[in-house]
């Protein structure tokens, strides 16, 4: 990886870090797990993401609310990854 | 001369605080408010910060739901802390508890309403009314976001009052004057990799805790004693370090928290004979005693052989009784976490738990002014100038040996505001800054430049896994002299070894592996202090359990540990007396007994 490429996937892991254990594990699994995977546009999304509120966040997670469509398919990717 | 190659830009703020939780807000807020100009440094954003992970509430005796009373609070928090909590400090805390809340009602926390439309109180473990004869609703929700909403309103008040944020900024150390006063923060903005001075009369750290120092915590990553760091590599002392707290409720194996709230609202521990056994334990309080007895009484059963599960290893919540409508509405989440983190469905079954590291009792020793204070020869008392530390980085100590639940976002609010009240009286808005001596900044940049060129054989992860490992063996629930001293030498080996780290990337944009390392040597330095501090307290009080001294000794023991370590992970002990007196005439102190729920 390039020196660019570190720095912007040090600033996301950094942004993976949320307020909650509960975020920190489920937000961090899909930096690890599936991030490198990624379309631009879900990566894009994902970046996206971090600027959201861990409530707000918990809340799509845990199905209490609707995720904004540009979420959803990777809040579909964790929910179905902790068999929900 | 590492400095010469780091090129550093200067700010100069009557005052700086470092870490924007619930407390660090709140006295940025304050500070802002009353004219001073006002930086707040934060490595996540405001509300990132780890109080927004507080569901359970916020205490006050408001008296809405029945008769209460803030002596009553009081009294459940010194028998609650066990009688090392200083107690003009909780005399303080819990007089202003009201106020403090109402206040937040009206910068804009929407607290759940009872149908009458007062504030909604619900009972927490360890509070009473009467000195300890009824059942207190004390605990005051907005809903399960009590934490997110109060970072939230308290962040746009900061805002409006004018304070300066300076967001995903590192605090690499503390800057003093030749005086030995504080007077400023050497800072990383991770996303520039530039250095910034910041000059100050006077930082307040509001750093949080150091749970991360442990192998299965509650906390988040983040929570890494930042501030505990800071003030040891300066030559301070901290406080009571020994009194680490476990939760009752952490989910076996994920570590994730089931708020003591599910308890409050009917929940129930049993153990593998299908038993309710903390009848046994705490006959009146039962599943709410204060979470250090109901934590002991599992560690107990599952040490007997009564654990479940197919090591034996753990106990079971119970909330099956309670209905999924009940669940969803009073506890909502709760169901969901259970799920996701043990993959149980609680309407059907138990949620199997283990007491989880969740909170430091100890800390940066302050007054209630959220002063911090040194032992000098004979004054156990003395100020330290231009520093400040509230929140969980800080031990005022209204805690004492154990933390009762919502106590402990009402410590944030009650000292971020007491704080920012005393730097209005000492800080004259606009004060020019005296000169830095010329080598102020020379250790924090060798630091820097040491770390980053870092290039031994053991990464940062596995030095910390070792700690994690240790510290979660060696000083668990209960403690006894072979293990702790086992602990001792292990950590002390430990806190060596980061001679030897390496740090993998030079660069300083987003360099996480750098930032991670540095919060590793804040945890390192958190982690030998609370591991010696808790193998030379030879007593058991609140959350220190020691076997081979299972009874409280007020004679020997009635006061606050001081721990200083040095570079090489040196410990080295002092003591300040408990204050059982008062802060007025309001109220009576509560002399020792025995502490029985």
């Amino acid at each position: 990886m390039n020196d660019a490429g570190a720095a912007a996937m040090g600033r996301l892991r950094w942004r993976a870090r949320r307020g909650t254990r509960e975020l920190d594990r489920m937000i961090g699994w899909w930096l690890d797990a599936r991030f490198a995977h990624a379309e631009a546009s879900q990566r894009a999304a994902f970046d996206a993401m971090l600027d959201e509120s861990d409530p707000d966040l918990w809340d799509w997670l845990i199905a209490q609310h609707e995720p904004p469509a540009r979420f959803a398919s990777i809040i579909d990717e964790i929910r179905a990854h902790h068999r929900l | 001369m590492a400095g010469t190659a780091y090129k550093i830009q200067e700010h100069k703020y009557d005052i700086v605080v470092v870490g924007a939780g619930g407390a660090g807000l709140r006295a940025t807020m304050g500070l802002a408010a009353t004219g001073l100009s006002t930086a707040c440094i934060t490595k996540v954003f405001p509300t990132r910060s780890h109080t927004v992970a507080a569901q359970g509430g916020i205490s006050a005796a408001l008296g809405n739901m029945g008769h209460d009373d803030w002596r009553f609070h009081f009294y459940d928090t010194v028998k609650g802390g066990d009688w090392l909590g200083d107690q003009d400090a909780i005399e303080y805390m819990c007089k202003h508890a009201p106020a403090a809340v109402i206040e937040l009602e009206h910068y804009g926390v929407p607290f759940s309403r009872t149908d009458e439309g007062r504030i909604y109180q619900r009972p927490f473990g360890g509070m009473t009314t009467d000195f300890g004869k009824g059942v207190a609703q004390r605990t005051c929700a907005a809903a399960d976001r009590t934490g997110h909403a109060i970072l939230h309103t308290l962040y746009q008040q900061a805002l409006k009052h004018d304070a300066q944020f300076f967001i995903e900024y590192f605090a690499l150390d503390l800057i003093f004057d030749n005086e030995g006063a504080c007077r400023g923060v050497m800072a990383l903005d991770l996303n520039e990799g530039t250095l910034h001075l910041f000059r100050a009369h006077g930082v307040v750290i509001a750093t949080g805790g150091y749970g991360r120092a442990y192998f299965s915590c509650t906390s988040a990553h983040t929570c890494t004693g930042d501030g505990g760091g800071l003030a040891l590599r300066a030559g301070l002392a901290l406080q009571d370090m020994e009194f680490v707290q476990f939760h009752p409720t952490g989910i076996y194996g994920a570590g994730c928290l089931i708020t003591e709230g599910v308890r409050g609202e009917g929940g129930f521990l049993t153990n593998s004979k299908g038993e309710r056994f903390m009848e046994r334990y705490a006959p009146n309080a039962k599943d709410l005693a204060s979470r250090d007895v109901v934590s002991r009484a599992m560690t107990i059963e599952i040490r007997e052989g009564r654990g479940v599960g197919e090591h034996h290893d753990h106990i079971y919540l119970n909330l099956q009784h309670l209905g999924a409508d009940t669940l969803h509405e009073k506890l909502p989440g709760i169901s969901e976490s259970a799920r996701i983190f043990a993959g149980v469905d609680v309407t059907k079954q138990p949620i199997p738990v283990l007491p989880t590291v969740h909170y430091n009792m100890g800390g940066i020793p302050t007054n209630y002014h959220g002063e911090v204070v040194r032992k000098v020869g004979n004054d156990p008392d003395r100020i330290v100038e231009g520093l400040y530390s509230i929140g969980e980085a800080a031990c005022v100590s209204v805690h004492g040996g154990n933390r009762l639940g919502s106590n402990s976002l009402l410590d944030l609010v009650v000292f971020g505001r007491a704080v920012a009240q005393r730097c209005a009286e000492t800080i004259r808005p606009d004060t020019p800054h005296k000169p830095l001596p010329a080598s102020a900044c020379d250790e924090a940049l060798t630091r820097l430049d040491r770390l980053r060129n870092a290039k031994g054989s053991l990464p940062t992860a596995q030095i910390r896994l070792n700690m994690q490992r240790t510290m979660q063996a060696d000083a668990a629930v209960f403690r006894t002299e072979k293990t702790l001293q086992e602990g001792c030498v292990k950590m002390d080996a430990i806190f060596q070894s980061f001679d030897d780290v390496h740090v993998s990337d030079r660069s300083l944009v987003w360099n996480s592996d750098l930032i991670e390392t540095y919060e590793l040597n804040n945890l390192l330095y958190n982690a030998v202090a609370t591991i010696h501090s808790a193998e030379q307290r030879h007593e058991s009080r609140g959350a220190h359990a020691r076997e081979d001294y299972p009874e409280r000794d007020d004679v020997n023991w009635m006061k606050h540990t001081l721990v200083s370590v040095d570079a090489n992970g040196k410990c080295s002990f002092d003591y300040r007396p408990v204050h059982s007196h008062t802060l007025t005439s309001d109220v009576e102190p509560v002399p020792p007994k025995k502490r029985v729920y």
